[in-house]
């Protein structure tokens, strides 16, 4: 595996690849690896603050686009849209992008490659997420451009650029269908009746062998993401869910082992081996990325703002974690499985945890994780004793079903000033680090 | 040594399973094989992912086959005769339970398939819906998890 801050490229197990598919797959890595130079530059841009970007966007709304940079010209604040701001980087990434659509002999791929090198010339996202989502499954995958994601407390998002590029993983991709048939063929009751967008019957799956993470994507190391974000998008075209099952295999290395290393006793770490946590952090990703096509509340973001991030995040683990009781039910994964997914679980969040004292960029990820051990602790389902952590899987469960509905309350009804108070009781790490 | 217990079928999945192991012996096993002949011939198995591949495929294939052996060994065919008054092995029923509506069939072991909404009779829920009467609620519990699950209409 290479890494540097904007760029990972990684050396994963594939299947057998065409001639032609694995020519198509080298110009598509040149074009991910061109995307890091670009995440740099938006990441040095100035940022400007909340007050300053509110007052102008009353006289321009393109300015909360997610797809324009803010700045300050002459005292004013002014807004540039992103392929316009950026076309000395993007167009070299188009014409590899175009490259690739002339050499491909899958037909829907290349129309996919064709349309996605315009929208970076010409910011019609739209058109190619579309085309993507419609598309039949194909061997190859990539996502380039930019995406909207929460990864500080603005009261807007705005989107970053990143690309993956991977191989799909075949007999992952059965499993994961499995896991979303079941998952979402059932009526799970919004909170709020008529305050979802109810796109259950609309999300594709897949599994993908990563070579290459770029700009935003290798920042993050995501294991998985259901996309898009924006909730008329979902409406219209769906969304897909994209597990990541090499990175994973980083994640545990760095994150779960270490952690697990740490906060648990030598007798309880005795019931869970490696592979155990290994194969439950992608199960525990995989159902928090499906749940979180029940989580679609059409107000949450504007009652919610800078707040939602966190409980958002949060809620679509626990709800994933729900979800894993009715598959352990029908005999789709064992209980261990399960307590190794809550095990796993606990583990990122004290990492994450411990993470936010040096970086701020997972703030929204560590205050989800802080109201999930504190909410655990406050109910016994979680105890502490001489630094060592001890879960009761059983109270935790049931403990579960209690931070769900105040979860999903602030997201279907909540306002900002609930989601603060909630917050502050349960979203500290004092008593965590 | 313990009597392997009996696996129920419908005989529709009698008959599959009797054609998904003969599939299996007489077609998948030698087409691996010449997978693994053709992968040696690139030389280098470390370096050899469709030889990984086959290997790997090969392993999952006789898994399956010694499976198939052992449940047609003591078949319990059922008939797909059902009962609207209570749950039986071959009823689809309705059901509500943790905020859900769920519907799907339960069914022998060998046959169930949760993504098709078929439920095995010996997962927790599908042991403890059989005998079931429409508008009964039950528990049904493992060492981690409790739900309360309500029948709500049996077909």
């Amino acid at each position: 595996m290479k890494n540097n801050q904007a760029l990972i490229e990684f050396n994963p197990k594939l299947p057998k690849l065409s001639k032609n598919e694995k020519e198509v797959l080298k110009l598509l890595v040149e074009a991910g690896r061109l995307i890091a130079p670009l995440y740099l530059e938006q990441e040095n841009q100035p940022r400007l603050n909340k007050e300053e970007i509110e007052k102008a966007a009353k006289k321009d709304p393109e300015i909360l686009s997610p797809y324009t940079v803010i700045e300050k010209v002459d005292g004013k604040v002014v807004s540039t849209p992103y392929h316009v701001k950026y076309a000395k980087f993007l167009k070299p990434i188009a014409k590899k992008l175009e490259a690739a659509g002339k050499l491909t002999e899958n037909n829907q791929f290349a129309h996919f490659l064709k349309l996605q090198a315009k929208a970076l010339l010409d910011g019609s996202y739209e058109e190619a997420t579309a085309v993507s989502l419609k598309m039949k499954p194909y061997i190859l995958d990539i996502s380039i451009g930019p995406i909207v994601h929460f990864d500080e407390r603005l009261f807007f998002a705005k989107a970053s650029y990143q690309c993956w590029v991977g191989v799909i993983y075949e007999e992952g991709t059965k499993r994961l269908n499995v896991y979303k048939s079941v998952a979402l063929s059932t009526q799970r009751k919004a909170l709020v009746k008529g305050a979802r967008v109810e796109n259950q019957h609309n999300v594709k799956v897949k599994v993908v062998n990563v070579l290459l993470f770029s700009g935003f994507m290798a920042r993050t190391r995501f294991i998985g993401v259901n996309l898009p974000m924006d909730l008329n998008l979902v409406e219209k075209y769906g969304s897909e869910v994209t597990l990541f099952e090499n990175v994973n295999d980083s994640r545990i290395e760095e994150q779960i082992l270490p952690t697990f290393n740490k906060i648990f006793s030598t007798a309880f770490k005795q019931g869970f081996s490696t592979e155990d946590l290994r194969r439950a952090s992608l199960r525990y990703v995989a159902l928090h990325e499906i749940a979180h096509n029940y989580l679609y509340y059409k107000n949450a973001f504007n009652n919610l703002q800078d707040l939602l991030p966190s409980l958002y995040e949060l809620n679509a683990t626990v709800l994933g974690m729900r979800i894993a009781g009715s598959l352990l039910l029908k005999d789709i994964i064992t209980n261990k499985q399960l307590e190794s997914m809550i095990i796993a679980f606990i583990c990122r969040s004290f990492y994450l945890i411990e993470k936010s004292k040096s970086s701020k960029f997972w703030i929204n990820y560590a205050t989800g994780g802080a109201i999930f051990i504190n909410f655990m602790l406050r109910s016994g389902a979680l105890k502490k004793h001489e630094g060592l952590a001890i879960p009761n899987f059983t109270k935790i469960f049931i403990s579960l079903h209690d931070l769900s509905y105040a979860l999903e309350y602030l997201l279907s009804a909540g306002t900002r000033k609930e989601a603060e108070v909630f917050i502050k009781k349960y979203g500290y790490f004092s008593n965590i680090r | 040594m313990t009597r392997p217990k009996n696996t129920y079928l419908t005989q529709k999945g009698l008959s599959e399973a009797k054609i998904e192991l003969e599939y299996l012996k007489k077609v998948k096993r030698a087409e691996i094989a010449q997978r693994i002949q053709q992968a040696r011939e690139y030389g280098d198995l470390t370096e050899n992912s469709e030889y990984d591949q086959a290997m790997d495929d090969q392993g999952m294939v006789e898994n399956r086959i010694a499976e198939l052996e052992i449940i047609l060994k003591n078949p319990k065919v059922i008939e797909e005769k059902n009962s609207s008054d209570f749950v039986v092995i071959g009823s689809t029923v309705k059901i509500e339970m943790d905020d859900g509506i769920d519907e799907f069939t339960i069914v022998g072991r060998v046959e169930a398939d949760p993504s098709k909404k078929r439920i095995s009779n010996e997962s927790p829920l599908g042991s403890v819906l059989l005998g079931a009467k429409k508008g009964e609620e039950i528990e049904v519990t493992t060492p981690i998890v409790r739900y309360k699950c309500k029948v709500l209409e049996i077909k």
